[in-house]
């Protein structure tokens, strides 16, 4: 009997009738809708609320090898130093940044209520009103902004806050070059012939820069400075360069090292392992990418063995960029506040230099931001402190607003002549017909 | 007699029947929000777009009229792309689809393990795009992939690696090869269970007519298969035009543009060249693309459907 009705029992319990299928749900529903209505957010000060202020700092810093700690020492520490803050991870890989920052900023809002950018982006974010003013933040650290920083001001007053800088350079491995008896390039015949005396495929290579059309932000980033290694830039106010002398040189350049010493088809992250592992020999980058060879390299003396050539092509150029932290104009007012002391707080000299020491850079953003006996340790700098800065809207001009359309232009022209379907000339002279509509598009918007 | 009596009652209560009636649109109506807000608003703001200039960052946006549309189509770059897309699907079609009949013809056969090599048949389709494209990207990488091996056995008069999807001219096919590769088994399975569902006495009595094996593959599986076919073909041509995970991930559209169907094209358009409008504008043209290819089905469709009445 009991076994009968058992199941009867568990089928009352279930049957739930259309109606109040319905009535529940809509109960729930609608509960659901006015919680959200009769929350609002409310912005208490925190000493009502009792917690902390969670600020969320976007950038890509955390995905980067050697700079994503060092920033999360100097976050630690911050949170050591106080009980009203909380700093909050948040960002994308490098390639993906300024993509997703840009889309959020078309949205509306950035999501970060810190973040950080590329000197052409913030410019951009600037423009459209996405930064305030960090004036009393420089005034309370006390401290005297380079005047690199001078691009970062709107209607005089500073929007960022460099939080590094970084400048292009040759970087080699000192011990691949005396295994092979070569010594420092001295011009760019001999850099040429140095790169492929290093290369014995498939083991070993010359000199590694990004091409894959899968990394167009990167690839367009460093190509930049090849045209630089013939004293060239890429515009001139609004007018595109694309098909000048030392443009051409500089790709023909670059096809040539291809050709002779890059392992082809090989993708950032796989590079940079090669390069860790003493299977790259040079790599064109800027001074911040040599932190990621400090620490866990297949080859542990690699670190020691780097150093950065001094400037032996025309001009002794290298694209400096200055990358600032913003506080977000879109958040809340006291958020902005709280962003505000945390800035005061690591702009304030000691903080700063401990942060440039940890994350390896070289170039302070501030009078006294490096301390002697710290660049003293840097073996690998001596070639990067010799290059003469340019800045990105130098050689970019105008389009320094455009950069990533502009690369968009170029980069697959730039395939075009890596695949040798058509001379350097002929790609860039379509490359600039091309960005010359580009130009009159968007300076007329 | 209940059913009886039930509809009875449905007849004599008007206002209860009239409450039903509402029901099912009342269940339907969470799908139709759905797709309004998510699918509807989207397709109608993107043609609203496509009248529009939008430089992100640089004020506001413009209504320009049909100025996208003149730019479009004078803009070669989109004929390439729209030839690009045009080669991807007929090439992911006739691949995949072949590949799958053949597979489906040879798992249709009685052998020892037949339902192991099923399963296994399945997997590419079951692997995710992302290990996919890592797998085929080393497999085929200039210095270090294994097909440099077979490469350099098959052709010794080569001096070095091919540049695979690094090459202009190798690149839409490995890519074609990718997609179909990962393609086939779907459409394998699919045809392998309408042959299934093929009458063996309709094999039995092509034998006792003298069919040969071919004969009977032309004359009684082929017919069967058809309307499944082109169907496939049709499914083919609409994800084929839709991939962009694959593409995306293993070419980034390039080399120099030879793997930039239009949908990479609408992407990097709006997403690395930040230009909305004109992103949109393409994308209405892909839009155009995939209507005409569902028209033609449909017409084909109709015309078998009535043929067949016939």
């Amino acid at each position: 009997m009991s076994k009968q009705e058992t199941p009867k029992k568990s089928v009352e319990k279930s049957s739930i009738s259309r109606r109040d299928f319905l009535k529940i749900g809509s109960a729930v529903a609608a509960a659901g809708a006015t919680s959200s209505i009769a929350l609002p957010k409310i912005g208490f000060p925190n000493f009502i609320r009792q917690q902390k202020m969670e600020l969320d700092l976007l950038t890509w810093f955390w995905t980067e090898p050697g700079r994503g700690d060092a920033w999360r020492a100097m976050i630690q520490k911050f949170h050591e130093s106080q009980n009203d803050i909380h700093i909050n991870e948040s960002g994308y890989g490098e390639n993906d940044y300024f993509q997703q920052i840009l889309i959020q900023a078309r949205s509306g809002r950035i999501d970060g209520d810190l973040f950080t950018q590329t000197p052409d982006g913030f410019l951009r974010l600037m423009r459209a009103g996405h930064t305030i003013s960090l004036e009393d933040v420089v005034k309370n650290a006390g401290v005297t902004l380079s005047k690199a920083q001078d691009m970062l001001r709107k209607d005089g007053e500073v929007n960022g806050l460099d939080i590094v800088t970084v400048r292009f350079g040759l970087v080699y491995n000192k011990a691949m070059f005396d295994a092979a008896g070569v010594g420092e390039p001295t011009d760019i015949d001999s850099w040429v012939e140095i790169a492929s005396t290093l290369t014995n495929r498939p083991d070993q290579f010359g000199i590694y820069s990004p091409h894959l059309a899968s990394e167009p932000f990167t690839v367009w980033f460093i190509l930049q400075q090849w045209a630089v290694l013939f004293d060239g830039i890429w515009a001139e106010g609004q007018t595109p360069l694309l098909n000048s002398e030392p443009v051409i040189n500089g790709l023909k350049l670059f096809k040539t090292m291809y050709d002779n010493a890059m392992p082809q088809g090989t993708d950032v992250g796989t590079a940079n392992q090669m390069m860790a592992s003493s299977r790259i020999a040079q790599n064109m980058v800027v001074s911040a990418a040599v932190n990621q060879w400090k620490t866990n390299t297949e080859d542990p003396e690699l670190y020691n063995n780097l150093r950065s050539a001094q400037p032996f092509w025309p001009g002794g150029k290298g694209i400096t960029r200055i990358h600032p932290i913003c506080v977000n104009a879109n958040t809340e007012p006291e958020k902005q506040e709280a962003a505000k002391v945390f800035l005061s707080w690591l702009y304030q000299q000691e903080n700063y230099q401990e942060l440039l020491e940890r994350c390896l850079d070289v170039i302070p953003a501030i009078e006294g931001g490096i301390r002697p006996e710290y660049r003293e340790t840097l073996t690998w700098a001596d070639g990067y402190d010799a290059t003469e800065a340019i800045t990105v809207p130098e050689v970019l001009g105008d389009f320094v607003l455009f950069n990533d359309e502009l690369g968009q232009v170029v980069v697959p022209h730039f395939e075009e002549i890596l695949a040798g379907a058509v001379s350097v000339e002929d790609a860039m002279a379509q490359a600039q017909a091309e960005a010359e509509q580009l130009a009159e598009r968007v300076f007329s918007a | 007699m209940t059913a009886v009596a039930g509809v009875n009652t449905q007849l004599t209560k008007p206002t209860a029947r009239r409450r039903r009636d509402y029901l099912p649109y009342l269940l339907a109506l969470p799908i139709i929000i759905y797709e309004g807000v998510f699918i509807l608003i989207p397709i109608l703001q993107q043609f609203f777009s496509s009248f529009t200039s939008d430089v992100l960052g640089m004020g506001p946006v413009r209504w320009v009229g049909l100025d996208n549309y003149e730019r479009m189509f004078a803009d070669r770059y989109f004929w390439n792309s729209l030839r690009v897309t045009l080669v991807f699907m007929v090439g992911t079609v006739i691949v995949s689809v072949g590949a799958g009949l053949l597979s489906a013809l040879l798992l249709n056969q009685r052998f020892r393990g037949r339902s192991v090599a099923r399963a296994v048949m399945t997997l590419p389709w079951a692997f995710p795009d992302l290990p996919t494209v890592l797998i085929f990207y080393w497999i085929l990488n200039q210095n270090f992939g294994v097909i440099n091996v077979f490469a350099r056995f098959l052709l010794p008069w080569l001096e070095q690696n091919p540049k695979w999807m690094f090459d202009i001219n190798l690149a839409m096919p490995l890519v074609v090869f990718i997609a179909a590769w990962k393609a086939f088994p779907f459409y394998g399975l699919v045809l392998l269970s309408v042959m299934q569902s093929i009458p063996h006495e309709l094999y039995e009595a092509a034998t006792v007519d003298g069919a040969s094996r071919r004969q009977a593959f032309r004359y009684v599986t082929l017919p069967e298969l058809i309307p499944t076919l082109m169907l496939m073909g049709i499914l083919a041509c609409i994800f084929a035009f839709r991939q962009f995970v694959l593409i995306f991930l293993s070419t980034g559209g390039g080399p120099a543009r030879a793997t930039e169907t239009l949908v990479i094209s609408v992407y990097k358009t709006a997403f690395n060249s930040f230009d909305f409008s004109y992103g949109a504008t393409i994308g209405v043209a892909g839009f155009a693309v995939v209507f005409a290819i569902t028209l033609a089905f449909a017409f084909l469709q109709r015309r078998q459907e009535a043929a067949a009445g016939g």
